[in-house]
C-alpha cells in the first residue's frame, strides 16, 4: 500500500511529538496507546493497550491492561512499562504535555493494572492518552538517542529504518507478532513524502502511489479521472480577532465592524470556486461539540447590511493587515476582494509557515488566520481564546470564557458539557471573537480497484490503520 | 582629387548604424520599449484591475471581455500580466542596479589601485562566485522574510561579481597604457583618469553585461516567485502566476501560457539586445570601411585589371618548379561586392633556387603565398590566373587533390612559430602528422622520424623534448620545429612566410643559416616572403617586389638590389637596417600601404613616391616593362629618373 | 597537475570558513529558533530560557560558531532543529538528487549544446547556423521550471514513459535512475545547452582563425582531421570554462525544478528549512551547495588541464 503524504516525519518519539498529521501518518502505525481515539466524529476514547478502565474516584482512574503484548524488541508490555512511559512523558515536557497536565503520578497495582492519580477531575485524560502523549514505547529504548528516528512500539507495523530515507520514503513492514493479529488485506506500507499537492496528484495519476490527500483543484481532477474520494470536514477557515481592544487596528474593537466583515463575504462563492466545492459555508467554528444549532446561519452574504453596520460604527477608511501563509492565501485574496467592496482595505502579508507561530505570538497583527480543527473545543480554548492562550498576545481578559471552559473540563456530565460549550461558542460567534467563513474538507483520493476502507482521519491524513487492499487485489 | 573626401562618421554614429542594421536586435529593443511603456502606463488602459476578483468568472478561457482569460479567482490574466511586467522590471532594475552600483565602482578601484586591496577583493569575488546563488537567495529570504526586495538584494550581490570583474579588467588595462601614466605624471586626478579613460573603454562591454544581467535576474526572480519566495500574493508576478497555473495545469492549461511567454520574450529580448549591442560595438572597434567614393573607384580599377591582363615576366618559363601567371585574388568587400586584393601577379620559382617575395605588410605577398597553397582565408577566391607547380595546374583543384600536394610537395612555415603550433598537442605528434598522412607511417615510425627531424634542425636533446608542448619552446626553437614539420615529407618547395620576423636578431641569422643548409641538403626551392631586403640579399637568387597587390619590380636579385627599377624598391633598399637591428617598420618610406579600396588609379605608389609627376596617375593602368638592367618594372618614369638616388 | 589540484583544495579552506561564518551569523538573526519546535506553542518563558541555556543558545555567537566549526571539521554539521537527525545525514541523503539533476542537466547541455555549437561554428553564416543561433538564444530565454512543467504532462502523465515524480537511486537501478531524472535534466539542460552552443560556436569560429589551423591545413591534413583534432581540442578550452560557469546556474535550477517532480534534493531541504526555521539544516545545505559547486569546478579544472597543457605543466 503506497501512500503519498504532504506531512514530513518529524520525530518518532511520541512523548516529544505533537498531535497532528505527522502523528496520524507515521506514529499511529508503529505505536499503540492505552486508549485510542475513535476514528469517527465522536472522537470517543476506545480500548487499546488498556482493555478497560474505571474511575475509582474523581481524581483516580484505573486501567486494566492487555496481557501477553510484546514490544518489537521483545520487551514485555505490562503495568511497569506503562508507568515508566507515563513518567517519561511527564518528564519530557513535550508539545502536548499540557493536555495531560492533570496526571500527577502513576501507580502499579498489579502486573496488568495501572492507576493514574490526577490533580483535578479531568474527563479528557482518556481521550488525550489516545494521542501522542499516551503512546507506549519500549522502556529498553528510552535512552536510545535515535528513538526519534527509529521507533520501538507495539503497533501493527514495524518501521523499516534500513530501507527508508527521512524526508523521502518511509517503509513499514507488518508486525508478525501484533497482539491483535491482522485483518485480511492489510499490507506493508510505503509512505512517500510529496509536499506539493500537484506532485501527489501526478504520482497518483501515473500509478506511483495508491492514495493521497489532495488539495481542492487536484481533488476535482482526480474525481474526473475516476479515482474514489473520501472526504471529511476538518478545519475552519476564518479570522480570529486577537486585538479586540483596538491597539493595532482601533476600528476592529467595535463588534459592529467585525460583524460587518461577516456579512461582506460571499461564503458560498468561496466554497464553490476557491475550494471547488470541497468546503461548506459556515458561521461558527465547531462542527460537533460546541456547535450551536440556532446560530447555524448567523452570517450570510449581505454587503448592504455590512455597509450599514460600518456606517453605524462610523468606521471609514478602515485598514488593517492580516498575516497569511502562501498555501491558503487564495481564500484570503477572495475575502480581500469582498471587503474592498464594502470599503474595508484588508492588506495581506504573506509570512513563512515556519515564522507564523512566532509572529502570531507578537502584537504585530490584529488578526490571525490559522485554520483550526472543528472539534475538541477545549484544546481550541487553550490555544486560541483562553486568557493564557499562546495566541492571545494582546493579553485580552477572557476570564468569562475561562470560567465556562474550566467548568466543562472538570465535569464528567456530557449534557452539562454540551450546554457549557454552547454558551461558550455563542459568545465566540455573536461577539465575533473569531469569524468563520467556511469549513474545509480534507479529501483523500484513492484507487477503488486497489484499496478498501480509505477514510479521512481528523488529522488531515487518512486513517492509515484501517486501509486495506481491495479483496480483488488480495485475491490475486 | 578623389581620395576619400567623405566626412568620417563619429563612433556613436557608426555604432548606431551598425546596431540598426541588426534587425533582430532592433525588434528586441522595440519590444523592450513596449514592455517598459506597458509597465509604466499599461495599468491606466486596463478594464479590470489586476487584483479584481470575480469568483463567478473563475478559470475562463480568452473572451471578448477577458482577452487572456481569468485565473482561479476570476482575475483578468491580461491585467495581471501587465501588472506583473511592472513588478518584473522593477525587480530586475533593482537587482541589476545593486549589481552595478556594488560591482562596478569596487572593480574600478580594485583594478586601478591594485595591491593588497585588489587581492582581497578578488578573494571575496571568488568566494561569491563559488556560492550557490539561489541557495543564498533562499537563505537571505529565510532571514529577511519572503519578499521581492530581499530576493533582489541577494541576486544583486551575486551578480555584482560580473561587473566587478569587467571594470577591474578595464581599469587594469588602462593602467598599463602609457597615456594614463602620462596623465598621471602630468598630475591628472585619478577621478579624471577614470572618467576620461576607463569609462569610455568599458561602455560597450558594460551595456552588454547589463542586458545579460537583466535576463539573469528576470529568470531568477521568476524562479523564486515560482517556489513562493518572491512576489507575494495577491500581487502578480510572472513566476507567481506560473506557480498558480501549475495548480490548474489539468483544468486550465492555458493559464501557464501567457506568463511563461512573457518571461521568455522578455528574457529573449534582453539577450538579443545584448547580442546586437555586442556586435555593433565590435564593428565600431573595427576601424575603417570603404567610403562610397572609394568603392566606386574600386569598381573601375577592377575593370581595368581584368581588361588589361598584361604580359608578365617569364610567362613561358616551363623549366620553373612553381610558375604563377596573372594571378588575381578577390575578397568580399566589407560593404558587399568584391575587391581584388592581388592582381596581375606573375613570377616563377626555378628548381633549387630561392625567390624572395618582398614588400611591406598589406602589399599582398602573403595572400599570394596562401593562394599558392590553396589556403586563402574564408571568402577569398582566385578570380583569374594560373598557378603551375611541378607541371600541374593548382588553380581549380579540389581540397582532396590539394591535400596531396600540401605538406607533401610544398611545405610552409610562418611568421609566428609560437601561434602556428597547436598548443594542445606535443610537437612530436604534430611533427608526425604529415608523415602519417602522406607517407602512411605508423605512429611509432612517425614518432621516431619526428625525433630525427628535430635533431636535423638542431634542437638539442630532441628525444627528450619530443613530448613537450609548444609553449615549452623558445621562439627560435619553435621555428626550428616548424621548419622540421614543413620538411618532414621532403617537399620540393618550401614557402617561408616571414620566417624570422618574430625572432630575436641573434636567432634570425641562425634560422636563415639553417634554411640555407637544409635547402642544399634537401635540394628544394624556397619562396621566401619578407619585408626585409637584407634577408633577400642574403638568401635569394631572384626578387619579386610587390606593392598594393601588384608586382612592381622583379628580376635577378643582384640587378634589383644594385640598380632598382622602381622608386618603391629603392625605398626598401634604403631602409635595410644598417646594423642588424630588429625593426618592424620602414622608417624611410613615409605613409603606409593604403587599404585595397583606397588604391589610386594609375601608379598605386604614386601618393608616397618622391618622384611622382602628373604622368604617374594619368594612365588607368601601367604595365610591367623590361629595363636595360634586365629586370621588369611598373614605373612609368623608370627610364627618365635616377631611381637609385631618390631616397 | 597534482600541484594545481592540491592548491585548489587548500584554497577551499578559507572559502568554506568565510561562507560558513557568514551563513552562521546571518541565520542567527532570524526571529524564533529551535525552541518553538521543541516546546510547542504552549511553553512558558522559564521553560524557554531553561532550554536555551541547555542548548547553549545563550552563548555569544562566536562561541556558538566555534562549537559548530569544531564539530563540522569532524564531519558533523549539527543536528536538525526538530529531531535527532544529523544535518550531515540529511544533506548526504539529498545530495544524490541534487547532484544527479545538476550533472544530468550538464550532460544534456553538453550533448545538445556542443555538437550544435560545433556544427554552427563550422558552417558559419549558413541557414542552419543562423537558425541554431536563434534557437539557442530562445532556449537561453526559457525558464527551466516552465519547460519542466510543460514536459512532464506528455512524458510523465499521458504517455508515462518516465515517472512523473520521485527519484530512484542509481545504486538501485541505473535505468530507473536515468528515467527518474530524464525530464528534469532535459528541462535544466535546455537553457544551459543554449548558452553552451553559443559559446562553442564562438570558440570554434575563433579557433578556426588561429595560425595553427592554417599550419595544420598547410600540412595537407583533411578537413575532418583539422576540425576534429586541431580545432575541437582547442575550442574545448573556453567551452569547458563555460561549463564551469554553468554549474552554479544548474544547481540553482535544480532547486526549483525538483519541486515540480516532488524530488527531495537540496531545494526541498532548503525550502523546508526556511519554512520550519530549521537553521542548522539551512546552514548545512548552503555549505554543501558551496562544496558541490567548488568540487564540480575542480573537476572542470581537471578536464581543463587535459585539453590545455599550459595549465598542466605550470
Amino acid at each position: 500500500m503506497r501512500y503519498g503524504t504532504g506531512s514530513p516525519m518529524q520525530t518518532f518519539d511520541p512523548h516529544r511529538a505533537d498531535t497532528g498529521p505527522a502523528f496520524s501518518t507515521y506514529l499511529t502505525l508503529v505505536y499503540d496507546g492505552l486508549t485510542r481515539v475513535a476514528p469517527d466524529d465522536t472522537g470517543d476514547p476506545l480500548p487499546a493497550l488498556a482493555k478497560s478502565w474505571e474511575w475509582i474516584d474523581d481524581v483516580t482512574i484505573e486501567f486494566v491492561l492487555q496481557e501477553g503484548v510484546q514490544f518489537i524488541d521483545g520487551e514485555p508490555f505490562n503495568a511497569y512499562a506503562a508507568k515508566a512511559n507515563i513518567e517519561r512523558m511527564i518528564a519530557a515536557e513535550g508539545p502536548r504535555s499540557r493536555t495531560v497536565a492533570s496526571i500527577q503520578t502513576a501507580e502499579v497495582v498489579g502486573t496488568y493494572r495501572l492507576r493514574l492519580h490526577l490533580s483535578y477531575p479531568d474527563p479528557t485524560v482518556t481521550y488525550n492518552l489516545g494521542l501522542s502523549p499516551g503512546m507506549m514505547v519500549s522502556p529498553a529504548a528510552f535512552d536510545n538517542p535515535h528513538l526519534d528516528l527509529n521507533p520501538v512500539g507495539t503497533g501493527p507495523w514495524i518501521y523499516d529504518f534500513e530501507n527508508s530515507t527521512i524526508g523521502d520514503v518511509h517503509r513499514f513492514r507488518l508486525n508478525p507478532n501484533y497482539f491483535k493479529g491482522h485483518p485480511d488485506g492489510r499490507a506493508d506500507y510505503e509512505i512517500r513524502l510529496l509536499k506539493d499537492s500537484r506532485a501527489r496528484l501526478n504520482a497518483l495519476v501515473s500509478g506511483q502511489i495508491d492514495f493521497a490527500v489532495l488539495g481542492p483543484s487536484e481533488s476535482e481532477y482526480a474525481e474526473r479521472r475516476g479515482f474514489n474520494l473520501s472526504t471529511r470536514m476538518s478545519r475552519w477557515m476564518g479570522m480570529t480577532f486577537i486585538d479586540r481592544n483596538g491597539e493595532v487596528a482601533p476600528a476592529l474593537a467595535d463588534v459592529r465592524v467585525r460583524r460587518a466583515i461577516g456579512y461582506a463575504v460571499d461564503r458560498q462563492a468561496i466554497a464553490d470556486v476557491v475550494f471547488f466545492g470541497f468546503a461548506e459555508p459556515r458561521s461558527q467554528p465547531m462542527a460537533t461539540l460546541g456547535h450551536v444549532d440556532d446560530l447555524k446561519n448567523y452570517f450570510y452574504y449581505d454587503p448592504q447590511k455590512a455597509r450599514t453596520l460600518l456606517k453605524e460604527a462610523d468606521a471609514e477608511d478602515l485598514h488593517f493587515v492580516v498575516p497569511v501563509i502562501a498555501p491558503i492565501s487564495a481564500g484570503y485574496e477572495a475575502i480581500q476582494h469582498y471587503l474592498k467592496q464594502v470599503g474595508i482595505n484588508m492588506e495581506l502579508e504573506v509570512v513563512e509557515p515556519g515564522s507564523y507561530a512566532a509572529l502570531a505570538r507578537t502584537r504585530r497583527f490584529p488578526v490571525n488566520t490559522i485554520g483550526y480543527p472543528t472539534y475538541d473545543p477545549d484544546s481550541r480554548h487553550l490555544a486560541i481564546w483562553g486568557p493564557e492562550a499562546a495566541y492571545n498576545p494582546f493579553e485580552l481578559n477572557t476570564s468569562q470564557l475561562e470560567t465556562i471552559a474550566a467548568r466543562a473540563r472538570q465535569t464528567l456530565d456530557e449534557e452539562l458539557r454540551e450546554q457549557l460549550f454552547e454558551e461558550y461558542f455563542r459568545i465566540i460567534v455573536t461577539e465575533v471573537y473569531s469569524l468563520v467563513f467556511v469549513h474545509v474538507m480534507d479529501v483523500v483520493a484513492y484507487d477503488g480497484e486497489r484499496l478498501a476502507d480509505v477514510e479521512v482521519s481528523r488529522y488531515i491524513d487518512p486513517r492509515l490503520r484501517e486501509v486495506k487492499l481491495a479483496p480483488r487485489v488480495t485475491g490475486l | 582629387m578623389n581620395t576619400a573626401t567623405h566626412a568620417p562618421l563619429t563612433g556613436t554614429q557608426r555604432f548606431l548604424r551598425a546596431f540598426l542594421r541588426n534587425r533582430l536586435a532592433v525588434i528586441a529593443a522595440s519590444y523592450l520599449v513596449f514592455v517598459v511603456l506597458v509597465a509604466l502606463f499599461g495599468q491606466y488602459t486596463l478594464v479590470h484591475s489586476p487584483n479584481e476578483v470575480n469568483l463567478s468568472r473563475a478559470l475562463e478561457g480568452p473572451s471578448a471581455e477577458y482577452w487572456l482569460g481569468t485565473d482561479h479567482l476570476g482575475r483578468s490574466t491580461l491585467s495581471r500580466v501587465v501588472a506583473a511586467s511592472r513588478v518584473a522590471l522593477e525587480a530586475a532594475s533593482l537587482g541589476v542596479g545593486i549589481a552595478i552600483l556594488l560591482g562596478a565602482p569596487l572593480g574600478l578601484v580594485s583594478g586601478y589601485f591594485g595591491g593588497w586591496w585588489d587581492r582581497i577583493s578578488m578573494r571575496i569575488v571568488e568566494a561569491i562566485i563559488a556560492l550557490p546563488a539561489l541557495l543564498v537567495a533562499i537563505a537571505i529570504i529565510a532571514i529577511l522574510g519572503p519578499n521581492l526586495t530581499n530576493a533582489m538584494i541577494a541576486l544583486g550581490i551575486a551578480n555584482s561579481t560580473a561587473f566587478f570583474r569587467l571594470m577591474r579588467g578595464a581599469a587594469l588595462e588602462v593602467r598599463e597604457e602609457l597615456y594614463v601614466d602620462a596623465a598621471r605624471v602630468s598630475g591628472a586626478a585619478p577621478t579624471r583618469v577614470v572618467f576620461g579613460h576607463v569609462l569610455p573603454n568599458v561602455t560597450g562591454p558594460l551595456t552588454v553585461q547589463t542586458t545579460l544581467a537583466f535576463s539573469f535576474v528576470l529568470l531568477a526572480e521568476a524562479g523564486l516567485s515560482f517556489i513562493g519566495l518572491g512576489v507575494q500574493p495577491p500581487n502578480a508576478s510572472w513566476g507567481a502566476m506560473l506557480s498558480v497555473a501549475q495548480g490548474f495545469v489539468y483544468q486550465h492549461p492555458f493559464l501557464a501560457v501567457p506568463p511563461g511567454l512573457m518571461i521568455m520574450f522578455s528574457v529573449l529580448a534582453f539577450n538579443l539586445l545584448g547580442d546586437g549591442l555586442r556586435d555593433a560595438w565590435a564593428r565600431v572597434d573595427h576601424q575603417g570601411e570603404p567610403t562610397g567614393a572609394a568603392k566606386r573607384r574600386m569598381g573601375s580599377a577592377q575593370q581595368q585589371d581584368t581588361e588589361s591582363r598584361a604580359q608578365s615576366r617569364d610567362a613561358a618559363d616551363n623549366a620553373a618548379l612553381l610558375q604563377v601567371q596573372n594571378l588575381e585574388v578577390r575578397f568580399p568587400a566589407p560593404r558587399g561586392g568584391e575587391l581584388a586584393v592581388v592582381s596581375e601577379v606573375g613570377f616563377s620559382v626555378p628548381a633549387g633556387k630561392t625567390v624572395g617575395l618582398v614588400g611591406e605588410s598589406g602589399c599582398g605577398k602573403s595572400v599570394t603565398s596562401m593562394a599558392v597553397m590553396g589556403l586563402l582565408a574564408e571568402g577569398g577566391r582566385i578570380a583569374a590566373g594560373s598557378i603551375r607547380f611541378d607541371g600541374e595546374e593548382l588553380v581549380g583543384l579540389n581540397e582532396t587533390q590539394l591535400n596531396k600536394i600540401r605538406g607533401a610537395k610544398i611545405g610552409m612555415i610562418f611568421q609566428e612559430p609560437s601561434s602556428s603550433l597547436n598548443p594542445a598537442f606535443t610537437v612530436q605528434n604534430q611533427l608526425g602528422e604529415a608523415l602519417r598522412v602522406h607517407e602512411g607511417l605508423t605512429n611509432r615510425q612517425a614518432d621516431a622520424r619526428a625525433i630525427e627531424l628535430m635533431d636535423q634542425v638542431g634542437i638539442p636533446g630532441a628525444s627528450q623534448r619530443a613530448s613537450d608542448y609548444p609553449h615549452q619552446f623558445s621562439g627560435g626553437m619553435a621555428q626550428r620545429v616548424m621548419i622540421a614539420m614543413a620538411l618532414a615529407c621532403r617537399p620540393k618547395l618550401l614557402i617561408a612566410d616571414e620566417p624570422t620576423t618574430a625572432l630575436d636578431v641573434t636567432i634570425q641569422g641562425q634560422v636563415l643559416d639553417l634554411l640555407s643548409a637544409l635547402q642544399e641538403a634537401y635540394d628544394m626551392s624556397i619562396l621566401l616572403i619578407t619585408h626585409d631586403l637584407g634577408v633577400v640579399a642574403d638568401m635569394c637568387d631572384e626578387a619579386v617586389v610587390m606593392y598594393a597587390g601588384q608586382v612592381i619590380e622583379s628580376g635577378d636579385v643582384d640587378a634589383v638590389l644594385r640598380s632598382p627599377g622602381h622608386p618603391y624598391t629603392a625605398g626598401l633598399i634604403a631602409s635595410i637596417p644598417q646594423n642588424q637591428k630588429r625593426t618592424g617598420k620602414l622608417q624611410q618610406i613615409p605613409g603606409r600601404v593604403p587599404p585595397a579600396w583606397d588604391w589610386p588609379r594609375g601608379c598605386r605608389f604614386f601618393p608616397r613616391c618622391p618622384a611622382a609627376s602628373a604622368a604617374c596617375n594619368q594612365p588607368e593602368h601601367i604595365a610591367l616593362t623590361r629595363l636595360a638592367s634586365g629586370q621588369d618594372s611598373r614605373c612609368v618614369r623608370a627610364t627618365d629618373i635616377d631611381v637609385k638616388t631618390l631616397w | 597537475m597534482i600541484q594545481l589540484l592540491v592548491s585548489r583544495i587548500i584554497g577551499l579552506v578559507p572559502l568554506l570558513l568565510i561562507v560558513s561564518f557568514l551563513t552562521f551569523g546571518m541565520l542567527h538573526m532570524v526571529p524564533g529558533d529551535v525552541r518553538d519546535r521543541i516546546l510547542g506553542t504552549d511553553a512558558t518563558a522559564e521553560q524557554y530560557e531553561a532550554l536555551g541555556e541547555k542548548l547553549g543558545l545563550n552563548d555569544p555567537i562566536v562561541v556558538q560558531y566555534a562549537r559548530w566549526l569544531f564539530n563540522a571539521v569532524q564531519g558533523d554539521l549539527g543536528t536538525s532543529a526538530y529531531n535527532s537527525q544529523k544535518v550531515t545525514d540529511a544533506v548526504l541523503d539529498t545530495l544524490p538528487v541534487t547532484l544527479s539533476l545538476t550533472l544530468g542537466g550538464m550532460f544534456v547541455a553538453i550533448l545538445i549544446g556542443v555538437p550544435a555549437g560545433v556544427y554552427a561554428g563550422l558552417h558559419r553564416g549558413s541557414y542552419i547556423d543562423r537558425a541554431a543561433v536563434l534557437i539557442a538564444t530562445i532556449g537561453q530565454s526559457l525558464p527551466n521550471f516552465w519547460v519542466a512543467m510543460l514536459l512532464v504532462i506528455p512524458l510523465g502523465l499521458i504517455w508515462q514513459v518516465v515517472p512523473a515524480t520521485g527519484f530512484v537511486s542509481p545504486s538501485d537501478s541505473i535505468t530507473e535512475w536515468i528515467k527518474s531524472i530524464t525530464v528534469a535534466s532535459i528541462a535544466l539542460g535546455t537553457s544551459a545547452s543554449a548558452a553552451l552552443a553559443r559559446q562553442t560556436r564562438g570558440a570554434i569560429i575563433d579557433v578556426l582563425r588561429q595560425d595553427y589551423i592554417r599550419t595544420a591545413r598547410s600540412k595537407g591534413l583533411s578537413r575532418e582531421v583539422v576540425t576534429f583534432k586541431h580545432a575541437l581540442k582547442n575550442a574545448s578550452v573556453p567551452v569547458i570554462t563555460t561549463i564551469g560557469f554553468q554549474v552554479n546556474g544548474l544547481l540553482g535550477g535544480a532547486l526549483i525544478v525538483e519541486q515540480i517532480f516532488g524530488l527531495h534534493g537540496f531545494g526541498s531541504l532548503a525550502i523546508d528549512a526556511v519554512r520550519t526555521q530549521n537553521m542548522p539544516m539551512m546552514q548545512g545545505v548552503v555549505i554543501m551547495g558551496t562544496l558541490v559547486i567548488v568540487l564540480v569546478n575542480i573537476g572542470v579544472d581537471i578536464a581543463y588541464g587535459f585539453v590545455n597543457p599550459k595549465v598542466r605543466s605550470s
